[in-house]
Order: C-alpha cells, then structure tokens, then sequence
C-alpha cells in the first residue's frame, strides 16, 4: 500500500520525530488543504485508537500459579497503624471527582479499605476536594469515602507524599496495597485489572477464577496472578516484580516477551532488561547474624535483619525499623582512644511507612561494663538526613569524635531511627555500612599503639594520623551480606 | 458524533453520578482521539483528557439538560489543550496557532465520522500476526518507537517506513468499514 510525502510527515509527527523543515511543510499543507487536514484528522484518530487497543494487549496463555492465601508480608504492628490512621485523618485530601477509569462497576462496590495514611487522592466515586493537607477532615457526605472499612467501587487513588499509604481488601479476601508516590486504578468485573503508572504495589492474590487471573499493567509490563504474593515497583520505563509466594507471569508490553516468576524470584522488565528472573535469597534473621545483634529490650532475635529484596547493589541490606523492638547494634571490639575521628558512611532506602521527617541515626555508645548488654552511653549521633528523594537509595556520611571521657572503653555502635512523623511504624534498608577510626595522637597522650610502648605518653611531634575500617565490606559483616 | 440528550441532575446524588460516569465513558474516547491531533504526545493527551474530565465534573451542574454532552466535553477539552499547549515547549510538534485552530475546528466537526475501536479490531485481524504485533507493539505504553526501530535490524528510515506502510493499510481498511456501517 504506497503512502504520500503527507503522510509520511504525518506519520514523523506522530512519532514524534517529525524534522523543522518537515514540520513547515506539513502546517503549509493543512493550511491550504482541506483534504490534508481531513487525512492528517483519520491518521490522529487511529492512531488514539491504535494506542487503546495497545495499552489492553499482551495477556497471552496463562500460567498455572499456586493458590495461595498468606497475609501481606508487612510489619505486624497493628496497634500502630491504628494509631496512625487517628492523625492520617487529619491529612487525607479526597478528590472525590471523576471515574476516570472506564468503570461500569459505579454503584457495585468491589472492595473495602482496610487502611491508609497520608496524603491520598481518591478519583473515582463522585464528590469534589474537600480540604487540603493538612487541614481537618471535613464533615461532607463524601467525607466517608476515605476511611478505613469505607466500600469502594473501582477507581484510582494516588498516594502523594512519601509516607502515603492505602491498603483494601476485594470481597474475595485478596488485599493490594499502594505506598509512597503511587498511583493505582482498580477494577473488578468478573476479572479484577489493576494498573500501577507508578511507585509501589504489594498484593496478596487469593486463588482467582478459572481463566480470569488478576491483570496488573504497568508502563512496561502485563503481570498475571492466578494466587500468590508478590511486590510490584513501576516507573514510567521499568518494572520490579519480586514474588513471595506462587507464580506471576510477567509480560514485557514492548515486545510481547513473557516469563513465569516463581517464589523468591524477582525480575526486571524494561525495554533493554534480559526478563531472566534471579532468585532471591531467603531473609536472615538476627540469630542468622550473628555479627550484628538486636539490642532492643522487646527485641525478637528471630524476627528478620537481612533481605535480598529492594537491594541496592545486588547484594542482602539491613531492615529497619522505627518500631521499639529493633534496634540493630554491634560490639566492635574496639578500644576507643581520645581525639578518635569515626567516620560513618553507608546507602540507605525509605520504605513502607517512612515518612519525609524520619531519619536513620547511627548512635555510637561505650557501656558501663564494656558488654553490649550493659548500660549504654550514647556520646554521639551522626543522622542521616530527611530523604531528598522517596523510593531511591541515597548516601548519608557524618563523623564524630571520641572524647578523653570515652577513652579505653569499649566502643559500640546502633543502627537507630529518628523518628519525624510522630507514627513509630515506618521501614527502611541500609547497606554497605562502613565506620572507619582515625586516631590522631596527641603529645603527651598515653599510646595505645604499640604493645610495646603501651601507656607511655606520644612523643612532640607525635607519629602521623592512622586510620582503620572497623566494620566495613566483609569486615564485620558491614554490607550485610554475610551470615557473620 | 452521535450525542443523544443527555440526562443530567438526578434525585439523588448516587444516580446523577452514574449519569456522568456512564456519559463520560461513553465519550472519553472521542475526546482522546480529538486531543491527539491537537497535542505532540500521547502523554499530553492523557494528562489533559484527565484534567478535562475532572473539570467537567466539577462543572456538571452547568450542563444544560437536552445539550450534546460529547460536544461540552470537547469544548473543555479544546480549552484545557489549549492552556495545555500554551505550557509545551516550542518545537516542530508544536503546530502555529492558526494551523491549530484548523485542526481543532475540524475535529470538533459533528461530521467527523470518528474511527472506534472494533473498526480497528476487524482490520488488525485482517493484518499478518507478526504485522498486528508490531504496529501495536510500538504503540504501547512506555515504548519509545526510536528504541524499537534500533533494535529491528532495520534502519530507521526503513523502520519507519513499514510502521507507515502498516498504518496506511489499516486506515483504508477502517475508512471502508466506516462506509459500510453507513451504506
């Protein structure tokens, strides 16, 4: 089928890519044709149709995943998201406006909320904004809309603040759950079809329909679930698909390419990603590692310190929590000598619940009897800073300088939370944690360099400054990969 | 386009929501492949369909009753795409002002016989596989055609040129489809 020069350049406009000169000529051409603006309107047209039909593509044969019905894999820490959805109240926008999403369900209620937090824009079910951050609720007959135990038909909802999230079960018992910068449409009918443009999703998929799974797009990815749990990190490009339980069929949208992910399996969809799922180490706990130790009162030694998933560098990262019974510490063996420089450097992740106020403080203690179960001294906290941006793994560095007070005790040091947002139940990963000493001796100072000259004073002009990597790498257990 | 009278406020708040809910997916589509000939990108034409549907929600109390509810919306759409345009950076997507209001005087047309989606469905079926595929693959969320082109084995301009091929023969295939409906 030959095509005309106009359409050619109608078709480079579409694209996109459509040259300056090329551009000229075919303005040129719909001003003085009536048939051209008539040709380049159909090829407009189609093309919007073409793109529909696209975007509900690739759902191919369907894989046979096992049912299941575990819980979501998120801190059980109930009474705080109770106490949490008390001041959520206070700061939840409800843009009750459009049903943007192609919803026939209006009227048909398909699920109920269990929980939320934050920010949180709700399209879907008629109404109109209410308030904005931070204001009270206001008392409307749409003011029912967002709260816990509310009925919803499908719609979108769009968490809009770091610490945003927004948790509902279908009338089936499956549960999804959005948070951070996330934008979310639901829909059920007969079939539920999900679409995450972007940010972070986690669901647990009771066993569903026979030929029916649960439809989940993403930008660049169609995933298909039978039953299981998995989590789901979309942008505009890519899609992290990390499955817990079961097996989720992940469908590149660019080319059609499928592949089933099992449990403990995660995989990279995106245009230039090789859509080989790599598997994921199962969690470590405290006991599993042994290097660091959970020194919280209430600390379960047997709840979990390690994860391969989210990871920074393909490695395990360090879970932590706000929550009182974590609180992730270690005995370095280390003498500390007066003047000491500790410089701290490490990688760290928000996570559910992290608000944009917490920060990780790393507290460095000596204890009255030099065991790490003695009673601690904390002579210094180097913080990490709120985040710059949600959902990235940044760099945090400080130091600290030990004082003749902490001299010849044992040196200890905590991985801590600061919390900013007054909800004690926010998540964050930490990796390749190094703390380096350098020991800058002083004249007249007792050495505790040389076995030899032990507690003799350092000489005027002393020896140069000497500097040690006490957990870093490998070295106890500082990247967090090794069962140390 | 055919626009029934629409319904408009009804007793309760529940019903005059379904109203809006079922006039909005039936003209949604209409609306997007109005925008599209007048915004650079698809994603323009997401974002400003969206920002159009929220305003005429919020405006759906100044809906004359017995109006084309599909001929408000694209007016609305045709101002929100404008203010749209107004914020997009000037490059040869960007059409001069006098072509734009050509193209949108055009589209808007009652005339306008607009292509839906089963017309396209019947002609992709009549398309080899591997031809269907392509065409709706580079039309994909997230896709950028350019990377596609690249990773074919075809140069560009050949690329391009079969994608072209492949819309031409569909068009002609919906445009006879559309005359037949209305034979």
């Amino acid at each position: 089928m030959p095509y005309s020069d106009l359409e050619q350049r109608i078709g480079a406009w579409l694209d996109g890519r459509i040259s300056e000169t090329d551009s000229e000529t075919l303005q040129q051409e719909l001003r003085e044709s009536a048939e051209a603006r008539a040709t380049f309107e159909s090829y407009a047209q189609l093309d919007a149709v073409i793109r529909e039909v696209a975007d509900t593509q690739c759902v191919g044969a369907i894989s046979q995943a096992s049912g299941s019905s575990v819980s979501l894999n998120k801190p059980a820490k109930t009474y705080y998201i109770r106490a949490s959805l008390a001041i959520a109240a206070g700061i939840i926008v409800v843009l009750t406006a459009t049903l943007y999403y192609r919803s026939v369900n209006s009227g048909r209620n398909i699920a109920r909320i269990t929980g939320l937090n934050g920010t949180l824009t709700w399209i879907g079910d008629g109404g109109q904004i209410l308030q904005g951050v931070g204001s009270p609720q206001a008392s409307t007959r749409w003011s029912n809309v967002l709260s816990e135990g509310a009925q919803l038909p499908g719609g979108t909802i769009e968490g809009t603040a770091p610490d945003s999230w927004f948790e509902l079960e279908f009338h089936d018992g499956s549960t999804a759950m959005i948070s951070g910068d996330s934008i979310l449409t639901f829909s059920d009918r007969g079939q539920k079809e999900l679409r995450l443009k972007q940010g972070r999703f986690s669901a647990t998929v009771m066993p569903q329909p026979a030929g029916k799974p649960m439809l989940i797009h993403t930008p660049s990815a169609v995933l298909k679930v039978i039953g299981t749990q998995f989590d789901v990190e979309a942008d505009p490009k890519s899609t992290l698909l990390y499955v817990r339980e079961g097996k989720v069929e992940a469908c590149r949208v660019h080319d059609d390419r499928k592949v089933d992910v099992s449990a403990n399996h995660r995989v990279a969809v995106a245009t230039d990603s090789d859509m080989v799922p790599r598997f994921v180490g199962p969690d470590r706990t405290w006991a599993q590692t042994p290097a660091w130790q959970n020194i919280a009162t209430t600390g379960d030694q047997y709840s979990i310190a390690t994860q391969e998933a989210r990871d920074y560098d393909g490695t395990r990262n360090l879970l932590l929590s706000e929550s009182p019974a974590i609180l992730p510490a270690q005995d370095t063996g280390y003498t500390i000598r007066g003047g000491d420089v500790y410089e701290i450097r490490y990688e760290w992740l928000d996570d559910t619940w992290w608000t944009a106020q917490d920060q990780v403080a790393i507290r460095l203690f000596t204890t009255d009897n030099d065991l790490i179960s003695g009673t601690p001294t904390t002579f210094a906290t180097v913080f990490s800073g709120t985040l710059a941006t949600a959902g990235t793994y940044e760099a945090a560095s400080g130091s600290a300088k030990a004082t003749a007070t902490e001299a010849r005790k044992r040196l200890f040091v905590a991985i801590d939370t600061q919390d900013g947002g007054g909800e004690l139940d926010g998540v964050a990963r930490l990796e390749n944690f190094q703390l380096q000493v350098t020991h800058f001796p002083e004249p007249g100072q007792p050495r505790l360099d040389d076995f030899q000259l032990q507690g003799t004073p350092f000489p005027d002009p002393p020896p140069p400054p000497t500097a040690e990597i006490i957990i870093g790498g490998k070295v106890r257990n500082g990247d967090f990969n090794g069962n140390l | 386009m055919d626009d029934q009278p629409a319904e408009k406020r009804t007793a309760s708040d529940d019903e005059r929501y379904e109203a809006f809910v079922r006039l909005l997916v039936e003209h949604e589509p209409r609306v997007r492949s109005f925008l599209r000939g007048l915004l650079p990108t698809w994603h323009d034409v997401e974002e400003v369909t969206q920002e159009a549907s929220l305003i005429a929600w919020r405006k759906f109390d100044d809906f004359e009753d017995g109006t084309s509810f599909g001929g408000w919306l694209l007016t609305i759409a045709r101002f929100e795409a404008l203010k749209h345009r107004r914020r997009v950076a000037r490059s040869p997507l960007v059409f001069a002002d006098d072509v734009w209001d050509l193209l949108a005087e055009k589209a808007r047309g009652e005339e306008v016989q607009a292509i839906r989606r089963q017309h396209l469905e019947l002609c992709l079926a009549k398309l080899k596989p591997s031809q269907r595929d392509l065409l709706l693959n580079v039309h994909a969320p997230g896709v950028v055609m350019r990377e596609v082109a690249l990773q074919s084995g075809k140069s560009e301009q050949a690329f391009y040129k079969v994608i072209q091929r492949l819309r031409a023969v569909v068009l002609t295939c919906v445009t006879k489809a559309i005359a037949a409906e209305n034979a």
